[in-house]
């Protein structure tokens, strides 16, 4: 692969990653939703339209598009978050599905089927590292937080968390409005760097493959949905060589072997710090110190 | 009147085979408590290998359909054991299976792809059933009969098997609880093989009388299936399913009506469009789950 | 079912009523779990619920908590009717509880564990936990500081920073109970407290019960030691199949012939007494 072809496609693992943070932003709630990949569509026309046609200001347009984006997650939030999980995941689906309908009628605002030409200012690395930066930044002091750990409580066992009086609605509400300003914003920077966008730019593929890269990075820690996504991102290309026309036959394999084998991702805070304790036990016991009666009961309900 | 009694039987003819994708669709999401969207690779793949033996290999078109109903559902069946078995042995969350599904679509899409390349071609004429039969002035292609009356067979046996017979209590059981099942001697494994088997050799069923009504074969006639077949269960209901093999001729009555009447442009967006409000004004489905299992 | 013998001769506090059962019924399919269960627990009492395995007493306990909706009858909380609340509104009327089948979060530390439980305590918001503001520091500190302090009173000796699910049983319920602890509760519900716990941790369980009502704390808890129940617990309530059998003090209870046949079933006295004293020897270490 040429360095040019190399640094296209890093970008493209930046954008993915920014999708990605946002799929992960609602699942760390427990909730499975490709509802982002709409956003991103939302967003993106938006942008098209307002920093292209209307001529507002590409930086003002941003932020429109991500407080759209934002919006979008709250109004989804409020309609859809009693659902069970499974009619929950379809439902988002379907609004992507439907979301490729509104970009194909509304040909004024869109293009439709042609689809429409993007201002490219912000595809540029500058750009791209400030976002990226910015949403792992927010993520981070997030995942310490009063929000992050009733996040974590809410995911792993719901119903114990809400005796610990927290309401999960409530944190998935707020896990899809961030969720909604992340996918808005990633869907901005993908129209910025691609300049043209059309029905099929957000669509089933985009979110699959993006949830795929949250897997394999894992869904347990910010930086998991990042590491997914560049290496989902870069092991195509990289593939493409050797396996021609057969490189997503990887991708797709590898998928089921992680879910199989290494449910957690490839950032797997839990076994680091599995690893910790036995090696801390194992000190204690060197020491020949009494020890607790131990009888190594581990639920080890992964939930993914 | 006339033109929309033709419509009619057009859209219940198309129903059909959304209706029969959304059966098999269901029967996997009510039984195994899987969301699986390669289900629709299972179609794409029954459709491909018709084509394939009709055209290379010369046979003739029912028994390729019959081939390519086999091929589905040993694909359905080599998908579950791959995939969701070690899942369900480890006890793995709800999402780990939609997971597993995706990378399945992901590697039989591709395939398929790289396999029939990027033009549509058709059955070739000579080889399939063409004279339509002519009805009170109606007209009706012989693959809109033969989708119809696949439907009722498929369905009415479903029901029937679920319902009447010992193999039905068997799979009753597994879905509530597959270890419980097996100490009361039900063979848990070998039952969920067959309702892989059956629900993935419907989906063929579907993409090869798909393919067959479109007169086009393609690698992605399995993602327009998946698409409506969803929407058939979500709104239907997957506890039964007749509701949604019901919802799934509504839903091919409604696109082409729509298309006709209204806008073709917003054929699908009406469809979607009536899955989201079921959904959030109606999560259970139109009809409830009158359910064998408490998912 | 008539309730077969109530007596209030109890030697605990008899305020207000804290938690307020009356005529609670709850049925799954064609069983009834629950039938008919009136149970009053004063403020700052200990009250035991006993019986034998499907008595219904998880069931009563998870219909206070909210778990699960009761067919008919009310359940008050310091005279407020959560019967119909879901779980997170009980939970912020001050009731905490634990579970017979241990449920820690998977993947948290010990010290993570409590702090979650703290979520209702804390003034923190997402904008001051993304600006990193001086309160939110502050608030950060106190809550681990407060929850290191709930860890050692409950007496979990670990490092904090062990993921929770690799303790030993007995601390993985100590956790839990710290846990509902962070909550600041006014009533804890504990579900068997002390199952596979040692004679000695059963004991240092009892105390740390004493001293929580001490604090102001109502507690209703399941267990199955005879000896602790008669050791701590100023009134029971036995139950079998889904109705009470007796309430009133402990030895009162344990001495009435329907609970002893509810337990023991009918035998020879002999053998009766012989695995009565067993029980309330309780089970040892197990």
């Amino acid at each position: 692969m040429s360095t040019t072809a190399l640094l296209t496609t890093l970008q493209f693992a930046g954008v993915n990653a920014l999708f990605a943070l946002a799929i992960y932003a609602s699942l760390r709630t427990g909730v499975l939703s490709l509802a982002p990949v709409f956003f991103g569509a939302v967003s993106a026309f938006t942008f098209g339209y307002t920093a292209g046609t209307v001529g507002l200001s590409v930086p003002l347009a941003l932020v429109v598009g991500v407080g759209l984006g934002a919006a979008m997650g709250a109004v989804t939030a409020v309609l859809i978050i009693r659902l069970d999980s499974h009619y929950l995941a379809m439902a988002t689906i379907a609004m992507v599905l439907i979301g490729r309908v509104l970009i194909i009628n509304l040909v004024e605002y869109t293009g439709g089927p042609t689809g429409t030409l993007v201002p490219g200012d912000l595809g540029t690395w500058a750009w791209l590292i400030g976002s990226l930066v910015v949403a792992c930044y927010v993520m981070s002091r997030l995942a310490g937080s009063r929000y992050g750990l009733a996040a974590d409580a809410v995911r792993e066992d719901p119903a114990v968390a809400q005796t610990l009086a927290i309401s999960p609605r409530r944190i998935q509400f707020v896990g899809f409005v961030i969720s909604g300003a992340l996918g808005g914003a990633a869907g901005i920077f993908q129209a910025s760097f691609l300049q043209y966008i059309g029905p099929d730019t957000f669509y089933t593929h985009l979110g699959f493959v993006t949830l795929a890269a949250v897997v394999l990075g894992g869904a347990f820690h910010w930086a998991g949905p990042v590491v997914g996504a560049i290496a989902f991102t870069l092991l195509p290309e990289l593939l493409r060589e050797p396996m021609g026309e057969y490189d997503r036959v990887v991708t797709g394999v590898l998928l089921v072997i992680i879910i199989i084998y290494m449910p957690r991702g490839l950032v797997d805070v839990r076994r680091l710090r599995l690893l910790r304790s036995r090696g801390r036990r194992r000190a204690v016991d060197d020491d020949a110190t009494p020890t607790p009666t131990d009888r190594d009961t581990t639920p080890a309900q992964v939930t993914t | 009147m006339q033109l929309l009694a033709q419509q009619l039987v057009n859209g219940i003819a198309l129903g059909s085979i959304y209706a029969l994708f959304a059966v098999g669709f269901a029967l996997i999401l009510a039984k195994m408590g899987i969301l699986n969207v390669a289900h629709g690779t299972f179609a794409t793949w029954g459709a491909l290998a018709s084509y394939y033996l009709v055209t290379e290999r010369g046979l003739s078109f029912w028994v390729a359909l019959a081939l390519g109903v086999l091929l589905a559902g040993a694909l359905g069946v080599a998908a579950d054991q791959l995939a969701f078995e070690p899942l369900r042995r480890r006890g793995a969350g709800v999402f780990a299976p939609i997971i597993a599904s995706i990378g399945i679509w992901i590697v039989l899409l591709t395939l398929a792809e790289a396999h029939a390349g990027p033009t549509a071609v058709s059955y070739p004429a000579e080889s399939v059933p063409a004279e339509p039969f002519r009805f009170l002035g109606l007209i009706m292609l012989p693959a809109q009969v033969i989708s119809v009356l696949a439907l009722v067979v498929v369905v009415t046996g479903v029901h029937l098997l679920l319902t009447r017979t010992r193999f039905g209590s068997a799979i009753r059981a597994v879905a509530v609880d597959p270890r419980s099942a097996t100490i009361v001697g039900v063979n848990a494994r070998r039952t969920l093989i067959a309702v892989a088997f059956l629900a993935a050799a419907i989906a063929g069923l579907a993409g090869i009388l798909g393919a067959l009504s479109d007169n086009n074969v393609s690698a992605t006639i399995g993602e327009g299936l998946l698409l409506k077949g969803f929407a058939a269960v979500v709104v239907g209901g997957y506890g039964d399913i007749r509701g949604a093999a019901l919802v799934g001729v509504v839903i091919g009555v409604l696109e082409v009506m729509s298309s006709q009447y209204i806008s073709s442009g917003f054929r699908d967006a009406i469809t979607f469009g009536v899955l989201l409000v079921v959904l959030v004004a109606r999560p259970q489905g139109v009809f409830g789950e009158r359910q064998l299992v408490r998912a | 079912m008539t309730v077969l013998g109530e007596r209030d001769d109890v030697t605990g506090p008899s305020g207000p009523a804290a938690v307020d059962i009356t005529h609670l019924t709850k049925a799954f399919g064609g069983l009834t779990a629950v039938d008919d269960v009136t149970i009053s627990v004063p403020e700052r009492r200990i009250h035991g619920i006993l019986g034998p395995n499907g008595a219904g007493k998880t069931t009563v306990l998870n219909m206070i908590s909210g778990f699960i909706t009761a067919d008919s009858g009310t359940i008050e909380v310091f005279g407020h009717d959560v019967a119909r609340m879901p779980p997170f509104k009980i939970a912020r009327r001050g009731v905490a509880r634990t579970y017979q089948n241990i449920r820690l979060f998977p993947g948290m530390t010990v010290l993570e564990t409590v702090v979650a439980g703290a979520y209702l305590q804390r003034r923190s918001t997402i904008l001051s936990a993304l600006l990193l503001s001086p309160a939110e520091r502050r608030e950060r500190r106190e809550v681990r500081e407060q929850a290191a302090e709930l860890l050692d009173r409950v007496g979990v000796r670990a490092d904090h920073g062990t993921l929770a699910e690799t303790l030993s049983y007995g601390d993985q319920r100590r956790v839990e109970i710290a846990r509902a602890l962070a909550t600041n509760p006014r009533v804890l519900l504990l579900d068997e407290p002390t199952a596979g716990m040692n004679d000695a941790e059963s004991e240092a369980v009892g105390r740390l019960l004493v001293e929580l009502q001490a604090s102001g704390l109502t507690l209703i808890l399941i267990e199955h030691n005879m000896r602790l129940v008669e050791q701590f617990c100023e009134s029971v309530t036995v139950m079998s199949s889904g109705a009470v059998l007796a309430q009133g003090a402990p030895t009162w209870c344990l001495e009435q012939d329907d609970v002893k046949e509810a337990y023991f079933g009918k035998r020879s006295d002999a053998a009766r007494i012989a695995t009565l004293r067993r029980a309330r020897r309780g089970p040892s270490g197990s």
